[in-house]
């Protein structure tokens, strides 16, 4: 009889303890192993978000603030800067990109941003979209891929925005419908929506808003493409022209057109410091280094996370104790088993090997389980956490550390072990002529 | 098969050293069946213990089958007797978590693989006739089958030396006797010598040699009855049983 015929006769005899140690081992790794996939998420997001755009502008304030709407979608839009800082940014010797945005409204919680096309061949290059064309003109819009697959989208539909990044009955990415109200592509607008609030118009294409919506339901956009999947926040954001939110709220005036950030990629970094230097002594516009601004996010994020890491380490600990008390009663329940082992010729070590090899055993069928869980946890959870953190989570990707956590997951488990095995090791065989 | 030359064996309790065993000399051939007497703590286990390489002796040389016990380390004692030495007990001590034919190869030596060795382990349970019982699980068997399952498990790898500590002690009257009767049969089948410490003289009576090992304060073993045993010891006759 093999060594591993044993440990699995072992281990079904006692199969409620040895399945409650493997569900303990393996709720462990699989709650780790989502940690690490967001984690890894956040970082590759981070790496991956703004594209070569090294440098943002826009209006002055948090910087974080302008760095997380203009590439991750998340949060509240900056205030507006005037359309002309992008005139005087194009004209820039240093400058071999740069985009306006504009941004403030939504469909269905989704934000509706205005850009450039050429934004997405300079960020994406020549990528071949999954459905459609791209826009050409005002009023045509595409959609990022989780948009289109979570609101059943097609190229040729066409739908009303909504005034903020609210939608009634479905979630938001602001909790705060006061504040988004604020939100707007310019002052005007806000205006003359704080008037109409309590006219609670609601859109006929399925907003529910109880924002005002009277300018936005005039102003119809039809779908013409898709994206692909990017695996950035595009993929979670509908775009359209840069001049929507001028057309929605009917300003015509050049002076009163505003944008919210200005997407710089510049030719090198010494020309990236001297636009900054620039522009930042501006009055009405900040200018910040996008990874700067995005180390500081992910490094608040990280300081989060030391607390779920603190938890999940309380998890191990509990999981290594599982083992531990299930060993140890194997220990208890089965030292004549091991007395007679000894005594029909097996050694010591032999012995030891075997109570190791159940711990290592159940720990490797733990980690393994918990692998798959986490996988399928991620999997299942991956548009969730996109819609709720704008984070992609690649639920088939192999997450840095994930081997060195089945690692450490073995690592615990033979430590575990060690005790029970020494007790095992220095079981006096004698014992059973005794008994 | 068994020589034993000036074997001394004591326990250590707290600081005083107890003697249990002093054996000046002992001879035992090959395919003998003996059976061995004598009161609690007069050594019979110790014996056994030191024939088995779980022990090893204070003082004198130990062979079996030419393999100097007295001489080998812990490891080799264990590969000695997984190799030369079949053991019986009074609990049976089957793996409760196998059933009877994998108790039998958790012991077995690996000559015979796939349906060689399934054939030469049910021919073992047919034997003993328990061929309808090889996937029960101990708990499953009748105290006189579990015994018969671990005679099978004592004797699968055709050990020279076979010993037997109490082998009939928790079963009832018939099964004993029909037990020690098959124990007989197989070994003397096998050619194994046989060696079985038992409280019952009835039993005792039906092996060809009995030897009785005298109380604790003799330090001797000493033949019963004397004229059956091999035994050569300075001390022979004192306070030999009758």
């Amino acid at each position: 009889m093999s060594v591993f015929q044993l440990l699995w006769r072992n281990m079904m005899h006692r199969r409620t303890l040895s399945l409650l140690t493997i569900v303990s081992i393996a709720i462990t790794i699989a709650l780790l192993l989502v940690l690490l996939q967001v984690r890894a998420g956040i970082e590759h997001g981070a790496e991956k978000g703004y594209g070569p755009f090294e440098l943002t502008l826009g209006s002055k304030g948090s910087s974080t603030q302008l760095v997380l709407n203009t590439y991750y979608r998340v949060g509240t839009p900056a205030q507006n800067i005037p359309q002309q800082v992008l005139h005087d940014v194009l004209k820039e010797s240093e400058v071999a990109h740069a985009y306006a945005m504009t941004a403030g409204d939504s469909y269905q919680g989704y934000p509706i941003v205005g850009m450039d096309a050429a934004y997405f061949y300079t960020r994406y290059g020549d990528q071949t979209m999954k459905a459609g064309g791209m826009y050409t003109k005002t009023g045509e819009a595409v959609i990022g891929s989780h948009v289109a697959s979570q609101l059943g989208l097609r190229v040729g539909d066409t739908f009303h925005g909504n005034h903020g990044l609210v939608n009634g009955g479905s979630h938001s990415f602001d909790n705060s419908p006061k504040e988004n109200s604020e939100v707007t592509p310019n002052d005007q607008h806000e205006e003359a929506h704080s008037e109409q609030q309590a006219e609670a118009v609601g859109s006929e294409h399925h907003n529910e808003s109880d924002e005002p919506n009277h300018d936005h339901e005039h102003f119809e956009y039809r779908i013409v493409g898709i994206l692909p999947t990017l695996g950035t926040a595009d993929d979670r954001a509908v775009f359209t022209t840069l001049d929507y939110a001028w057309h929605v709220h009917g300003i015509t005036n050049v002076e009163d057109k505003m944008i919210t950030a200005i997407l710089v990629q510049p030719k090198s970094l010494l020309g990236a410091q001297a636009i900054k230097n620039k522009f930042n002594q501006r009055a009405d516009v900040q200018a910040v280094y996008t990874s700067k601004a995005v180390a500081d996010v992910v490094n608040v994020v990280d300081r989060g996370t030391e607390l779920v890491q603190f938890v999940s380490l309380l998890c191990v600990l509990l999981a290594a104790i599982t083992l531990l008390l299930s060993l140890t009663s194997v220990v208890t329940e089965r030292k004549k088993d091991v007395g007679l082992m000894r005594l029909i010729g097996k050694s010591r070590l032999y012995v030891w090997t075997i109570l190791i090899g159940e711990g290592m055993f159940l720990t490797g069928i733990g980690a393994m389980l918990g692998l798959f869980l986490g996988h399928l946890a991620t999997s299942f959870s991956a548009s969730s956490i996109l819609e709720w953190s704008g984070v992609h989570v690649d639920a088939l990707r192999i997450a840095p550390g994930e081997i060195q956590l089945v690692l450490g997951a073995l690592i615990v488990g033979f430590l575990a072990s060690i005790g029970p095995a020494w007790k095992v090791y220095r079981v006096d065989p004698l014992q059973l002529f005794r008994s | 098969m068994i020589q034993l030359h000036q074997v001394r064996k004591s326990y250590r309790n707290q600081q005083q050293l107890l003697p249990i065993l002093d054996i000046p000399h002992w001879h035992v051939a090959q395919g003998d069946r003996i059976a061995l007497l004598g009161p609690s703590g007069s050594g019979k286990s110790t014996l056994l213990y030191l024939l088995c390489g779980v022990l090893a002796p204070d003082e004198g040389t130990c062979k079996v089958g030419n393999e100097p016990l007295h001489q080998m380390t812990e490891l080799e004692r264990d590969h000695f007797r997984a190799k030369h030495v079949g053991i019986i007990f009074q609990d049976f001590h089957l793996i409760s978590s196998l059933s009877a034919k994998q108790n039998i190869e958790l012991v077995y030596d690996g000559s015979l693989h796939g349906r060689a060795r399934h054939s030469h382990i049910q021919q073992w349970f047919e034997r003993v006739g328990l061929q309808d019982r090889m996937n029960h699980l101990p708990g499953q068997l009748s105290r006189g089958q579990q015994q018969r399952v671990a005679i099978i498990r004592a004797l699968i790898n055709r050990p020279s030396l076979l010993l037997a500590d109490e082998p009939t002690g928790s079963l009832d009257y018939d099964t004993a006797q029909y037990t020690m009767n098959l124990l007989l049969q197989l070994a003397q089948e096998e050619g194994s010598t046989l060696l079985t410490v038992t409280h019952d003289q009835h039993l005792a009576s039906q092996y060809p040699k009995q030897l009785h090992i005298s109380a604790i304060n003799r330090l001797a073993v000493h033949p019963y009855p004397a004229e059956k045993s091999s035994m050569n010891s300075r001390r022979l006759m004192e306070g030999a049983a009758t």
